[in-house]
C-alpha cells in the first residue's frame, strides 16, 4: 500500500533527524547542566515511548511504569555489580526482566478496565517502592542504595558523552521498533482492542495475549529508561522510583499525545526541559502538573503535542 | 447442501430470561440464511453464541462439524466465522483500508520478535495484506476514493460496505450481519441486499438478521423466525411470508388480513 509505505518512510526520515538533532545539541550545549537534562530527556522518552503503545494504541492505561523503571535500574545494577556482566549487555538485562514480569502480571491485571485498571498499576507501582525501600539486601534501601556503578567513559569520551550517546541510540532504536509495530498487524490488532474488544476478537486478535504483549512491551522499555538513568547517576535509591515518577511518565504521554510516538518524545522534553528552564519552581511542580494534566486532559484530550501540531497545520493550509 | 455452522439444542439464559431457548437449526454453504422475530426475540444473542461472545448454557454449536461451543472468540474467528454489527463498528485512528487489513489479521504472521530480528518484513507483509483488503474492497464496492481515509469519517453507508470489506478480507466460511440496512435509503439497502447475494454465490454461508422484511425477503434463500428464543418456523420465504403463526407474532396478530397482504406485497 503507497499509504502506508510512505509514512513508514516518513517516520524513518524524523528518525534521521532526531540523530541529527541529538548530535548538533551535543556539540552546542556547553553547560554541563543542560546537557544531563537533554540526556535525562532522551531517557523518559525511551519510557514514553512505551507507554503510547499500550496507553495510545492499545487503550490500556498504567501509572505504574514506575516500577518496571524501577525494576529495570535495580535489574541493570545487579547485572554489573554482582554478576560482571558488561554495562551495554545489562541494558538487555534490564528490558528482559521487567518485560517477563511485566508479561506474567498483565495476564491478570488486565482483566481490569478503566479506572480500576488505573488503580491496580498505581498500587503495582507503590508495592514497588515499598519493595524497593526495605528489600536492602539487593536494592541497599533507602541509604546506601547502589553505589559504585562504572564510569562508562569508552572511546576516550566523558561519562556524560558516552550516556547521552547511549540514551540516544537506545531512543532511536526503541522508537524504531515501535515504529513498526505499529505499521504492522500488531499495532493494528491494538488500535482494535482499543476501539472494541469484541471487533479484535472477531478478527482473530487474541486480546488478552496481545494486551500483555503491548504491556510487556511498554515494561521492557521504561526499564531500559531506567537502567540508563542508573548509568547515568551511577548511584541512586529508591527514592527515585515513588508513585510520583510513575505519574511523571503519565504525564509525558498526555501532554505529548496519544496516537503519536513522537508525541511522548515530545512530552518528555517537555516534562524535563519546561522544570529546569523555571527556577524555583520545584515546590509548586505537583500543583502545576496536576493543573496542567486537568488542563490538558479537558482542552486537548488528543494530547498537547498533537493538538499543537494539528493548529499548526491547519494554520498553515487556511494560508 | 452443505451446512457450515450448526446448532443443537442452543439455549442462552441470562438469570431466569431464556434469551434463546432450544434452537436447533443450519446455516448452509453459498445462501443467505435471514433470521427474523420480534425485539427481543433473541436475534442478537444468536449472534453473540455464535461468535463467542457469550457460551450457550446449554446446546452445540458446530463448525463444519467441530463442536466449537466452548472455544473462545478470537479461535473461533480465525476458523472462519466473521461478523459486522448494528451500528458500523470502525477501527479509531485507522483509514478504510487499513481497517480491512486488520480484518486480514489471520494471515499475517508479524509479531513482537519478528518485528525486532526481521523489521523488513514488515512493508513486505503489509504490501501483501493490502492485497487481499483491496480485492474486499473492490467486492464490497468500495469506491477507491474513500480507501485512504479515516475510517471513521465516511459516510455511514460507505462504512457499512468498509465493514462487508474487513469481514471478507478474513476469507470466512459464514459471515453473520446484525442489520446491515439500518440507517440505510431503500436504494442502498438494495445495494446490499444484491451484495449479500453475490457474497453467498462466491460459496460462503451468509446469516442476514434483519428488520428490513423487503430486504429479508428479496435477499434471503432461507428463513428463520425467532419468537421470545425459540424457532417459531423455518423455511423458504414465501413460506414463511404465507404461515400464520409467523404473521400472527410477527406482523401482529390484530389485523391479519392485512398483515397477510403486507407479507403478499413483500414477496411479490
Amino acid at each position: 500500500m503507497k499509504s502506508a509505505n510512505s509514512s513508514l518512510r516518513r517516520n524513518f526520515i524524523r528518525l534521521g533527524l532526531l540523530v541529527v538533532g541529538i548530535a548538533v545539541l551535543d556539540v552546542a550545549l556547553t553547560s554541563q547542566f543542560y546537557r544531563s537534562t537533554l540526556t535525562l530527556s532522551l531517557i523518559f522518552a525511551i519510557a514514553a515511548v512505551g507507554l503510547t503503545l499500550l496507553m495510545g494504541f492499545a487503550g490500556q492505561v498504567s501509572i505504574g511504569q514506575g516500577a518496571f523503571f524501577g525494576l529495570g535500574a535495580y535489574s541493570a545494577a545487579f547485572a554489573i555489580q554482582q554478576l560482571g556482566i558488561p554495562p551495554l549487555v545489562g541494558l538487555v538485562v534490564a528490558a528482559v526482566v521487567p518485560g517477563f514480569f511485566g508479561y506474567l502480571i498483565a495476564r491478570p491485571i488486565l482483566r481490569l478496565s478503566g479506572n480500576n485498571l488505573a488503580l491496580a498499576t498505581l498500587a503495582l507501582a507503590a508495592v514497588f517502592y515499598v519493595v524497593a525501600t526495605q528489600w536492602s539486601s539487593v536494592t541497599g534501601g533507602i541509604d546506601p542504595g547502589i553505589t559504585g556503578l562504572p564510569a562508562l567513559d569508552y572511546f576516550g569520551l566523558s561519562h556524560i558523552h558516552v550516556v547521552l550517546w547511549l540514551a540516544g541510540i537506545c531512543l532511536v532504536i526503541c522508537t524504531a521498533v515501535a515504529l513498526l509495530l505499529i505499521d504492522g498487524r500488531f499495532g493494528r490488532a491494538l488500535m482494535a482492542i482499543k476501539t472494541s474488544e469484541v471487533v479484535a476478537s472477531c478478527t482473530g486478535v487474541d486480546v488478552a495475549r496481545t494486551k500483555a504483549i503491548a504491556f510487556a512491551i511498554a515494561a521492557a522499555y521504561a526499564g531500559i529508561a531506567g537502567a540508563l538513568f542508573g548509568y547515568f547517576l551511577r548511584a541512586f535509591n529508591a527514592t527515585s522510583f515513588n508513585v510520583g515518577l510513575s505519574i511523571e511518565l503519565l504525564m509525558m504521554v498526555i501532554v505529548g499525545s496519544l496516537s503519536t510516538v513522537w508525541g511522548a518524545i515530545f512530552g518528555a522534553l517537555a516534562i524535563m526541559v519546561l522544570p529546569n528552564l523555571l527556577e524555583g519552581f520545584d515546590h509548586a511542580k505537583l500543583l502545576v502538573y496536576g493543573l496542567a494534566m486537568v488542563a490538558i486532559m479537558m482542552l486537548a484530550p488528543n494530547g498537547l503535542g498533537e493538538t499543537l501540531a494539528k493548529l499548526v497545520t491547519r494554520r498553515r493550509v487556511a494560508e | 447442501m452443505k451446512s457450515i455452522v450448526s446448532l443443537e439444542g442452543v439455549s442462552k439464559a441470562f438469570g431466569g430470561l431464556k434469551a434463546v431457548d432450544d434452537v436447533t437449526c443450519s446455516l448452509s454453504e453459498g445462501i443467505v440464511t435471514a433470521l427474523i422475530g420480534p425485539n427481543g426475540a433473541g436475534k442478537s444473542t444468536l449472534i453473540n453464541l455464535i461468535t463467542g461472545v457469550f457460551l450457550p448454557t446449554a446446546g452445540l454449536v458446530k463448525l463444519g462439524g467441530v463442536d466449537i461451543s466452548k472455544l473462545p472468540m478470537h479461535a473461533r474467528s480465525r476458523m472462519g466465522i466473521a461478523r459486522t454489527y448494528q451500528t458500523p463498528q470502525m477501527i479509531h485512528g485507522l483509514s478504510s483500508i487499513e481497517n480491512v487489513m486488520a480484518g486480514a489479521y489471520r494471515f499475517g504472521s508479524h509479531g513482537l520478535l519478528k518485528t525486532i530480528f526481521a523489521p523488513w518484513m514488515v512493508a513486505k507483509e503489509n504490501s501483501e495484506i493490502a492485497d487481499r483488503a483491496a480485492i474486499a474492497l473492490r467486492t464490497s464496492g468500495v469506491p477507491e476514493q474513500w480507501w485512504d481515509r479515516r475510517a471513521t469519517e465516511l459516510p455511514y453507508g460507505i462504512q457499512r460496505r468498509v465493514e462487508i470489506a474487513r469481514a471478507l478480507a478474513q476469507e470466512p466460511k459464514i459471515i453473520l450481519l446484525d442489520e446491515p440496512a439500518a440507517g440505510l435509503n431503500p436504494a442502498e439497502t438494495a445495494d446490499i441486499g444484491r451484495l449479500l447475494k453475490q457474497i453467498a454465490r462466491g460459496g460462503i454461508s451468509v446469516l442476514l438478521v434483519e428488520h428490513d422484511m423487503p430486504l429479508v425477503m428479496s435477499t434471503a434463500d432461507y428463513v428463520v423466525v425467532l419468537n421470545f428464543g425459540r424457532t417459531l418456523a423455518m423455511g423458504s420465504p414465501t413460506e414463511i411470508a404465507a404461515n400464520p403463526t409467523v404473521i400472527a407474532a410477527y406482523l401482529g396478530a390484530d389485523d391479519e388480513d392485512e398483515a397477510e397482504a403486507e407479507a403478499e406485497e413483500c414477496v411479490a
